[in-house]
């Protein structure tokens, strides 16, 4: 039997799993769940999980896997229970904060609405880039203060380039 | 009248496809053209012939005017069908066509350019007896003036640019004591953003629906609508869900709307597909707006519920024929309901997702149609749009056409890139979106937090870290050696399908 812990940006959870009779088990929360999980094609695997049939896509990651369901897909990064525990005990954290924004997309900077040392909330709207034919408003995923911005405006930048970090 | 032999579709995307798929239907030969980044992209996959423009950006390659109109020639198309969006619109471009003996599948040059100026349309609509919302006839002289028109019309007034668009320059004003302020930056805003400070005054409607009529007219002066589509739920003024009939809009609505789309039509000289768009109050008033001169993004919904396909009348149109339909003969039977499937994250704002589609699946069964410009495998190019496809479902009623909606959004499969999809499934379950409560304001006024609304289910989450959980479980099984685990198991084809199942994935 396997202790696990499955961690998102926000969130974690606890998962027990083992092997009995050629087959697989999943236990969270006191209920367990038989799980058969066969892979179709490319990154896409059927699971049927306590007589329940799903069909998900994974994608292997540094760090973790990035499982989309349906037309949602979200990251996860699964840890040994107890090394888990140790780390939380020592303090240590790997949830890496988010501490930039970086262009979603390939783009034209058109305006930038923030300035270095602005206390900005969540959900602001940081700069506009155009992208696609249109205009679209960066907002901020944190609530913060802003250190640098390594833009300008009439700038074009490709995706992933790191426009305003926080301090 | 011309036979048409071979047309040109200039254009790219799920539009291209539709319109080679009529050409097919019609026995008629197929042209794609294509920039450089989409010489794998489906409509270029499924045309009779291909031929490239190059270059990347639309201005490089699906704007340019000469080169497109080159191909056309050498290849022998008679006619140009531009789809929407790119020249579909272009009054110059239907001019080049004509001046080289190519059919352009749409109206005139000179209704193009007349129903393209906002101005006048408006005075187009208002020689066909349209009715328009109350406005001030003439640019803003001096307060007094303004107010007395403002009086005139009533609060809440809306202060638009006379050279306005895109919101720039427009101003609610709700009691006469903004109004002085609420005109002075207006038209500072206006002269900043048009280099022309001219604003007016119309009445502002409150929680508006988009409701459009689709028209349809031939060279031998018939004209006929197609009903009515109701495409009010939009973001940054673009529409996502578009249904036909309209939840609000009865026989009698529908009769007096349809007539007055008929008359702009006719007033212009309207030949070929088109739309007349309208906003409809509260009490079921209803105002001009403008004339799209051109196939719009969600004709499907009309196509399914009359049966009639919009792309074979425009290719008869075209050719000189007459419409194939009388008006008597045009019935709305069942529902349908369009959601157009954008690459775009919608918690971060319905900004654009790009990337590389990993998995693409599309629905299908009963009352599906969907109609899609790519594959699986394909890149969403950084360069176009972020349509991926439409997804139309029909059903004998509303209620119905809502559940395979649901249905069909659960099937749909797009991985890689972020989508519209959750956003949609969201709103078929919205009670006011069941009860047709809409308005232009839906996705503000239903989900006023829309990152929030689009957190996923608990039960989503926990499903997907079960999975990431069973996966790498699995893996570090192998890495540790499947051999190694005692199997107790008696049933051997069960083993060996799953040690086979095993070689597969690692």
């Amino acid at each position: 039997m396997k202790k696990v812990q499955v961690n998102t940006a926000d969130k974690n959870y606890k998962f027990e799993l083992w092997r009995s009779n050629g087959d697989l088990f999943i236990k969270r929360n006191g209920s367990q769940h038989k799980a058969d999980i066969v892979r179709l094609n490319n990154n896409r695997y059927s699971l049927i999980i306590g007589g329940r049939s799903h069909e998900i896509g994974v994608e292997h990651l540094p760090d973790g896997y990035a499982i989309s369901h349906g037309a949602r897909s979200e990251n996860f990064r699964v840890e040994d229970y107890e090394l888990a525990k140790i780390k939380k005990a020592a303090g240590i954290s790997d949830t890496q904060a988010v501490k930039n924004v970086a262009a979603p997309m390939p783009g034209l900077i058109v305006d930038i609405q923030c300035a270095i040392g602005d206390e900005v909330t969540k959900g602001q709207s940081l700069l506009v880039m155009e992208a696609m034919k249109m205009e679209n408003d960066i907002k901020s995923p944190l609530s913060g203060k802003i250190k640098a911005i390594n833009i300008s405006p009439r700038e074009s930048v490709d995706k992933g380039r790191v426009l305003v970090e926080f301090e | 009248m011309t036979e048409i032999k071979k047309i040109l579709i200039a254009n790219r995307g799920e539009i291209a496809v539709r319109i080679i798929r009529g050409c097919s239907d019609a026995g008629i030969t197929s042209v794609a053209v294509y920039s450089d980044p989409d010489r794998t992209a489906y409509h270029v996959r499924a045309a009779d012939e291909a031929y490239p423009l190059h270059g990347s950006t639309s201005a490089e390659s699906y704007l340019v005017q000469e080169k497109i109109i080159e191909v056309a020639k050498e290849c022998g198309a008679q006619a140009i069908h531009p789809g929407y969006g790119f020249l579909a619109e272009n009054a110059s471009f239907a001019e080049l066509c004509a001046k080289n003996d190519i059919i352009f599948i749409g109206p005139t040059p000179e209704v193009i350019s007349l129903l393209g100026d906002k101005l006048e349309a408006r005075q187009t609509a208002i020689k066909a007896g349209l009715p328009l919302a109350p406005a001030s006839t003439h640019d803003i002289e001096n307060i007094n003036g303004a107010k007395a028109d403002a009086d005139k019309i009533g609060y809440p007034v809306l202060i638009k640019a006379a050279a306005g668009g895109g919101g720039k320059g427009m101003r609610i004003v709700e009691s006469p004591d903004a109004l002085e302020a609420a005109i002075k930056t207006a038209a500072s805003e206006a002269t900043s953003a048009f280099g022309d400070k001219r604003v007016y005054i119309e009445k502002y409607i409150a929680r508006p629906r988009h409701i459009e009529i689709q028209i349809m007219a031939d060279t031998h002066g018939n004209v006929i609508h197609l009903g009515e589509r109701e495409c009010s739920i939009q973001r940054r003024h673009q529409k996502v869900i578009e249904e036909s009939p309209s939840p609000v809009v009865d026989d009698k609505l529908r009769a007096r709307m349809g007539e007055a789309a008929v008359a702009i039509a006719r007033e212009s000289g309207y030949v070929g597909a088109g739309t007349v768009e309208f906003l409809v109050d509260e009490t079921l008033n209803f105002y001009f707006l403008e004339v799209n001169t051109r196939l719009q993004v969600e004709h499907p919904v009309t196509e399914m519920v009359t049966g009639i396909d919009l792309v074979q009348e425009q290719f008869k149109v075209a050719a000189g024929e007459k419409l194939t339909i009388t008006q008597e003969e045009v019935k709305q039977r069942g529902h349908a309901i369009e959601c157009r499937i954008y690459a775009e994250d919608v918690a971060a704002g319905f900004i654009p997702s790009t990337g590389h589609m990993a998995a693409y699946h599309e629905p299908s069964g009963p009352g599906v149609r969907v109609d899609s410009g790519f594959v699986s495998g394909d890149d969403i190019p950084v360069y176009y749009d972020p349509l991926i496809a439409k997804l139309v479902t029909w059903g004998s009623d509303r209620r119905q056409a809502i559940c395979r909606m649901l249905r069909a959004l659960d099937e749909y499969t797009v991985q890689g890139v972020e989508t519209t999809i959750p956003f949609e499934a969201m709103v078929m379950e919205n009670q006011s979106f069941i009860d047709g409560r809409l308005s232009t304001h839906f996705i503000a006024d239903e989900f006023p937090d829309l990152a929030a609304s689009m957190m996923p289910p608990e039960e989503e989450m926990e499903l997907s870290a079960m999975a990431a959980a069973l996966i790498d479980y699995r893996r570090k099984f192998k890495l540790a050696g499947i051999g190694n685990e005692k199997q107790q198991t008696a049933d051997a084809w069960k083993l060996s399908g799953r040690i086979d199942g095993l070689r597969k994935v690692w």
